[in-house]
């Protein structure tokens, strides 16, 4: 489904060239979970917006379901962007001139729902993350925790393929992380393909497929299912 | 542009009502004052254009004053020619008059002869006759009744001017170099007649076959102090185009022109009736200028403390923006957003502030002149008030474009 063929990804400042990876590989299937791993600076965040299409190769095939993404427009890309993918940042990043259901309301309004399914249809994601009460009240009087879940409602809005989740819990305490990890874990088994990029060993290990970002190189580990159930109990 | 763009952007204006409050009202009292002071200089600038047609419609007659017995006249011919060229477009009837009188030899009456020293603008002015060159040229046009007291040489009572024909038939004037003779009726019919001043303020109608008409230039070869009083300057300013600059400043240069060249002995003015016309021009020209004045200071202000707001607001939305192109928005829709964020609200108190200084104009009442409100300025006023936000949202949108939304919500 998503697959990088030698993808390089070089940022360069004046004569300064920072090589985050060079030839990399990959390929996600549709339908599976997959965690990215690394130290801090490893460029698996880089990894993750190049998979989320908010950035782009400066070498090698970027394709979604076999096709090229990396040479349509910005605009296209937008478009592309809104249709497929949902993302779940570490810093929740809501509008926070929008309210909650406003917030989830926004990806379907980029692509061309009519007002009123926009708004069943966020109610309804609300109502799944647990904050329908919640839902007009604007992100600043809302907690971290029901801050991520709006950001997961709104993840699911336009019903993506693929979500992307980049330190997903890295803002929460453990009761609000835990809470949140349960929510994607649903999201996987319903059929999402969910991409989760952290630093954290013990949320990765939740992923039956494990990969690891290290000097620019891509290491797979054999997935753990023991520890996923567990963690899942 | 969708409705939901529409919809989004009246959620974030509710959110920040209180800056947009703030830029509304900021507009409301620029675009009021605007509106105001524009309307102001459009009506007085109308009554401005109306004092000045009518400026150029009077003929501008010059009182020559003489402060100290003089050796010289207060203009001569090159003088006069030197102010042509410095009036472009304007005409300068000049003209020296001297009245002769004879007494007939028959039945013992008296003739008048008009000697008319006349420029070539003159001889348009009183006749309407195009020669040019008459004025330097070395030709007389007799009237037929000139003529005949001349052949019959009759007396001449007053004044001392040597008025003769020559053995070959040519007139000569106070030992002055014989001119040709033409007949008058060259220049106009038989039964024309002239007017010309008799005194300061009355005229006087003399028939063309009393009239003697000579080159300008004739004159001045020979000059005498007596015939000072005689001199008759007025200015013509035909077209607004012709004429460079407005007609106070063309007749300020004109009498100062004059006085530096006749110095101590000449004093030049012009009638108090049209010292008046050049001082309501003045006064009108002021007025416009100060309400143009306030209106661009006014303007400058709002512009500035516009942009400055806008960019204040758009700088706390970087961080919307990016997220909302990180779930979809292009970056046109993203224009848009900002577009209308930047522009209602201004164009909202430019509308406001149209109407309200309408309402105060139509309460102040002005007795100098009529004020003219114009829908096309009013339309002008509130579309004014969208084009700092306009300008602001264009140079966020062109850092945006720019700028990767990533680099923005890593910031965040």
């Amino acid at each position: 489904m998503l697959e990088i063929i030698e993808g390089t990804k070089v940022y360069r400042d004046g004569d300064k060239e920072l090589v985050v990876f060079r030839g990399l590989n990959l390929h996600i299937e549709r339908g599976s979970f997959v965690s990215i791993t690394g130290r801090s600076g490893s460029g698996k965040s880089t990894l993750l917006h190049i998979l989320g299409c908010m950035d782009r190769l400066t070498g090698g095939e970027y394709r979604f379901d076999g096709h090229r993404v990396d040479d349509l427009s910005e605009e296209e890309l937008a478009r592309f962007r809104g249709r497929h993918f949902g993302f779940v940042f570490q810093s929740f990043f809501l509008i926070r001139e929008l309210t909650a259901v406003e917030n989830v309301e926004a990806p379907m309004g980029y692509a061309g729902v009519p007002a009123g399914k926009r708004r069943e249809r966020a109610m309804e994601l609300l109502r799944r993350v647990g904050l329908e009460e919640h839902a007009h009240r604007y992100p600043d009087r809302l907690s971290g925790g029901q801050r991520q879940r709006v950001a997961i409602a709104r993840a699911l809005a336009n019903s993506p393929d693929v979500v992307f989740a980049d330190e997903p819990t890295g803002n929460l305490d453990r009761e609000n992380g835990e809470r949140v990890v349960e929510l994607l874990l649903e999201l996987h088994r319903e059929g999402t393909t969910l991409v989760l990029v952290t630093h954290d060993e013990s949320l990765a290990a939740l992923a039956p497929r494990r990969l690891a970002l290290r000097d620019g190189r891509l290491e797979e580990h054999v997935a753990n299912e023991s520890i996923a159930v567990a963690r899942k109990g | 542009m969708s409705r939901f763009v529409l919809c989004k952007t009246f959620r974030i204006i509710r959110y920040h009502w209180k800056l947009h409050l703030s830029v509304m009202l900021q507009v409301v009292v620029g675009i009021a004052v605007i509106y105001a002071s524009a309307a102001v200089e459009s009506s007085v600038r109308a009554q401005f254009e109306t004092l000045r047609q009518d400026a150029r419609s009077r003929a501008w007659n010059i009182a020559i004053v003489l402060e100290k017995p003089a050796d010289r006249p207060p203009l001569d011919f090159d003088q006069y020619t030197l102010l042509k060229q410095e009036l472009p477009g304007a005409r300068l009837p000049f003209f020296i008059v001297q009245r002769v009188y004879f007494a007939r030899s028959g039945d013992g009456g008296v003739d008048t002869a008009y000697l008319l020293f006349a420029s070539d603008d003159y001889l348009h002015a009183a006749l309407g006759v195009d020669r040019p060159g008459f004025e330097t040229g070395a030709t007389a046009y007799l009237g037929e009744d000139v003529e005949q007291i001349l052949q019959k040489q009759y007396r001449q009572i007053v004044p001392d001017v040597a008025l003769s024909l020559d053995a070959d038939g040519r007139l000569s004037v106070d030992g002055r170099s014989p001119l040709a003779i033409e007949p008058a009726t060259l220049l106009a019919a038989r039964e024309a007649a002239v007017e010309m001043p008799e005194t300061s303020q009355t005229t006087v109608s003399v028939p063309l076959a009393k009239t003697a008409w000579l080159p300008l230039s004739y004159y001045f070869e020979k000059f005498s102090q007596k015939d000072v009083g005689q001199f008759r300057l007025s200015v013509l300013f035909p077209s607004p185009s012709s004429a460079q600059g407005d007609v106070s400043s063309d007749i300020a240069r004109l009498l100062h022109r004059l006085t530096v060249s006749t110095g101590e002995f000449y004093s030049f003015t012009i009638e108090p009736a049209l010292q008046a016309v050049l001082l309501r021009l003045e006064q009108a020209r002021l007025a416009a200028l100060n309400a143009a004045a306030i209106a661009a200071l006014c303007l400058l202000v709002v512009a500035i403390g516009l942009s400055a707001l806008a960019h204040l607001l758009f700088a706390r939305r970087l961080g919307g923006l990016a997220i909302a192109s990180a779930v979809g928005a292009s970056k046109k829709t993203l224009f848009a957003e900002l577009l209308l964020e930047a522009t209602l609200p201004p164009l909202a108190g430019g509308l406001i502030g149209t109407a309200l200084g309408a309402a105060c104009l139509h309460v102040v009442r002005l007795e100098a002149f009529e004020l003219r409100q114009s829908p096309a300025l009013m339309t002008a006023a509130a579309l004014l008030s969208v084009v700092p936000g306009a300008v602001a949202a264009g140079s966020l949108a062109i850092r945006l474009r720019r700028l990767n939304p990533l680099e923005i919500l890593r910031k965040e």
